[in-house]
């Protein structure tokens, strides 16, 4: 897994938790308001029920007030009374009749009644406005013995009548007689009768505002049950015959008679739930409730939960529509990620590769299942192969590339490194395709295992170590030549002194015997002694200056660098008489001037040097070969060279003749110079008087250019 | 002790350091016959009476061989080794007689069964002490199957 797949899906799941979050805030937040609202709503529903209750209520104490008003304007009339006691006493009188007559239709016409007649003193009904069908009830006329008896207005409470089956309420009026009436009688009643109907249930009914179940109603207890006393809403022909036992007391109605007064819910008569506000309605037996279908008051509600609910959902919508775009755009933006770390990893394979040529190391990895090797580019270059498109090769193709007497070194430590994880650490030669020159490689690997520690593959480096080897040789040759310089120098300086310090002891002894030419003599060594180390010191700091370029690389051509070189030793060549020849070559090298110069210089100065007993000495001075394949050549008739001294010659402070005057450091020098220029020098010669021939090569100063063959000509 | 002198073979490129010993010799008056070549090649020449010495009377088979390392043409080492797998050589002691005090050479003269290895004293009078000690102990005390 990438570090882009694990971004992404933490990525993912913040924005998944981010939409929960938001989600839940969305749905929390509607929660509260919808509750908040609902409870606000409810109370205002409460509160005006119970301002209805309250209206209703106080009109209701203030229609019976005026009806018992309405009813003591007789009672306390007391020209009406003895009228009445009049009229009863002699019915049959016009007079009293009409008199009475207009009270009463007054009475009737004026406030509404149903019905006004007068009740005598046994309760019988003795006029009536109007006239009536059907006779009152037995209930006034028990009511209107009370009421003469007890002398107090009377309020007879909801009734029905027995013969119209109808129901009436009816306020009873005693009226006292000053005089004893018909029959002794002490007075009268007057009854108005009211009709519910009319006036009452309307009004009872009436709903200040619009509303489908909103509903007043009245109830009243009697014994163990409550009854309602008005016709309802939802029922027909409830008044006065629909009863409910005080027990239930989930009726607000019930709990009202029971003297339990509020707003509360509960259910109605219907079963339905309500919200109800009940009232007691003072000086009276009812008790008023107004309500109202929970139905109808949670409507409102019900569509706020619709409007909330669609608010909600549209919020979540919108915001998982949110989360949506900003995950799409998240997962762009890592696959943007992705396709930019695939074109990275696309450089950094490339940089690898480079790096890889660069440092001439290539990886690979050993696939035992498959007994194959898998290389980089660089691998296959080393290994002097095609690389497959693969990239895998058998082992065995590679092991074809080692030449045979290392195959199996390489293929048992390979194998070492497979079976037991034993470091694997090889240098081998390879031999590329081609059957060219030989490479030498390195190869390191370190083996890998699976998680049940089972060997899966080997993988490592390889590395062209060619030119490695090739200049750690160099590095070698030129250390032990420093070592062996340290001890030439040591050794060449120690030799003198000790001459010089043996001789002067001698000279003492000399002096103190008094043998001059003794004396003499060992002064000649001390001389040469002497001598001898001030050469050595100058020789030693020749040869430190070689190797470092002291001049400007300049192009010369090769015939001016001979005449220099010829100048320099003319003297030497005159003495001996030497015959210098120089074929007439036209090439051009380019290095420190000085420093090629000295090369034919001290080669020359050999030559005559070493002439021997040649009585025609010659010296020939060319160039063989072509290109970047030219050998100079400096080549003598004098006493030569014995082969087996060869390799010695070049040697700091070699010389092969002791007695000779050179320093044994004229060749070392030329071989200097020669390495300086990427060059190799070497001496042929068919013996001792035989002639000797330096021939060198000079690759780092060789310019493009033409040789020529000439006429030859002698010097 | 024989009554014929000892040759002694001194192998030695300076012809100073050849003079210091001669006269030594000549000093501590050990009546012997002092041969000196002054390369490696003329002194296998000398032992294999080659070139200039082929006459047995000029080039006496040396009962003592001292050797200087470093010389011109075939080194001294050489010379010693050739010394050394030769039958008829191997036998006469060879002592090294250099200025050279590197462990290196010791080394490589004693892997090729050099009899003794001297470093030449700076000092004179060490010098001619050696000498005198080297005379005594090689021509007189030591005994050899010759």
């Amino acid at each position: 897994m990438t570090s882009v797949d694990i971004r992404e899906k933490y990525a993912s799941w913040i924005v998944f938790a981010l939409f929960l979050v938001l989600a839940g805030g969305i749905i929390v937040a509607a929660k509260v308001y919808y509750n908040h609202h609902a409870l606000h709503y409810r109370e205002e529903v409460a509160f005006s029920l119970s301002a209805i209750a309250d209206l209703k209520a106080g009109e209701l104490v203030k229609w019976r007030a005026e009806r018992l008003g309405d009813a003591s304007l007789f009672s306390g009339n007391a020209n009406f009374c003895d009228l009445v006691r009049r009229f009863l006493l002699d019915p049959g009188n016009e007079e009293t009749r009409e008199r009475v007559r207009i009270w009463l239709l007054r009475t009737w016409s004026a406030y509404g009644y149903d019905r006004v007649f007068l009740l005598d003193a046994e309760g019988n009904e003795r006029f009536s406005i109007p006239a009536s069908l059907y006779p009152g009830s037995r209930i006034v006329a028990e009511g209107a013995r009370k009421a003469l008896h007890s002398g107090k207005v009377t309020f007879q409470d909801f009734y029905r009548n027995e013969h119209d089956r109808r129901i009436y309420l009816t306020v009873l009026a005693p009226l006292p007689f000053r005089e004893p009436g018909p029959g002794g009688a002490s007075g009268a009643v007057l009854a108005l009768r009211i009709d519910p109907e009319q006036y009452l249930y309307p009004f009872i009914r009436r709903w200040p505002v619009p509303s489908a179940t909103g509903e007043t109603l009245i109830v009243r207890r009697e014994a163990d049950s409550l009854v309602f006393l008005n016709e309802l809403r939802f029922q027909a022909g409830t008044a006065l015959t629909l009863r409910q036992p005080l027990t239930k007391t989930d009726l607000p109605a019930v709990k009202a008679v029971l003297g339990q007064f509020g707003v509360e819910e509960g259910v109605d008569y219907r079963g339905e739930p309500v919200l109800a506000a009940t009232r007691p309605v003072p000086e009276s037996p009812w008790s008023l409730v107004a309500r109202m279908d929970l139905a109808e008051i949670d409507a409102p509600l019900r569509e706020q939960v619709w409007i909330v609910s669609l608010l909600v959902g549209s919020l979540l919508g919108g915001s998982g529509a949110g989360v949506l775009l900003l995950l799409k755009h998240l997962r762009g933006g890592f696959d943007r990620e992705r396709l930019a770390a695939a074109a990275l990893l696309g450089i950094h394979q490339e940089r690898l590769e480079m790096a890889q040529a660069i440092a001439h190391a290539g990886s690979w990895e050993y696939l035992p299942a498959e007994d194959a090797i898998w290389g980089s580019a660089e691998t296959f270059r080393i290994w002097g192969m095609e690389a497959p498109p693969s990239g895998k090769v058998p082992f065995d193709e590679i092991a074809a590339r080692i030449p045979d007497r290392e195959r199996e070194r390489v293929r048992v430590s390979l194998m070492d490194l497979v079976i037991t994880g034993n470091s694997y650490e090889v240098e081998f030669p390879v031999l590329s395709a081609d059957g060219g020159r030989e490479r030498i490689v390195a190869a390191q690997g370190i083996l890998h295992r699976n998680e049940r520690g089972e060997p899966e593959k080997a993988s490592g480096v390889v590395q062209d170590v060619t030119e490695l080897r090739r200049k750690e040789r160099e590095l070698e040759e030129k250390n032990a030549e420093l070592e062996r310089f340290v001890y030439l120098v040591s050794h060449d300086l120690k030799s003198p002194l000790v001459t010089i310090k043996t001789f002067l002891g001698y000279l003492e002894q000399d002096v103190a015997r008094g043998e001059t030419d003794q004396a003499a003599q060992d002064m000649t060594f001390l001389r040469n002694a002497a001598d001898k180390m001030g050469k050595l010191l100058d020789e030693l700091l020749q040869i430190s200056r070689i190797g470092r370029m002291l001049h400007e690389p300049e192009t010369v051509p090769w015939d001016e660098l001979v005449r220099e070189a010829l100048d320099a030793v003319a003297g030497a060549i005159a003495q001996r008489g030497v015959a210098v020849r120089v074929d007439p070559v036209l090439l051009t090298l380019r290095g420190d001037r000085g420093r090629l110069v000295e090369i034919w210089q001290n080669l020359l100065e050999n030559a005559v040097k070493y002439m021997g007993d040649q009585p025609v000495p010659l010296v020939h001075l060319g160039v063989g070969g072509h290109g970047q394949d030219v050998v100079f050549f400096v080549c003598d008739n004098g006493m030569g060279i014995d082969p087996r001294f060869a390799a010695k010659i070049f040697g700091l402070f070699e010389k092969l003749d002791g007695k000779s005057e050179g320093s044994g450091l004229g060749l070392a020098i030329v071989k200097r110079i020669v390495e300086l220029y990427g060059g190799k020098v070497w001496m042929e010669s068919e013996g001792t008087g035989r002639g000797t021939c330096f021939r060198f090569t000079l690759p780092g100063a060789l310019q493009h250019s033409s040789k020529k063959g000439g006429e030859n000509h002698e010097r | 002790m024989k009554g014929e002198p000892i040759v002694i073979l001194l192998v030695e490129d300076d012809p100073a350091h050849a003079e210091i010993v001669r006269r030594n010799f000549r000093e501590f008056r050990m009546a012997n016959r002092l041969e000196h070549v002054e390369d490696g090649q003329e002194a296998l020449d000398y032992l294999h009476r080659q070139g200039r010495y082929t006459d047995p009377e000029t080039a006496p088979r040396p009962g003592l061989i001292l050797l200087d390392l470093r010389l011109p043409r075939v080194d001294g080492l050489e010379v010693l080794q050739h010394i050394k797998e030769d039958p008829d050589l191997q036998f006469i002691p060879v002592v090294v007689l250099t200025t050279s005090a590197a462990e290196s050479d010791m080394v490589r003269a004693y892997a090729n069964h050099a009899n003794s290895y001297l470093v030449k004293p700076v000092d004179f009078s060490q010098f001619l002490e050696l000498m005198k000690i080297l005379g005594y102990y090689w021509l007189v005390w030591n005994a050899n199957p010759l």
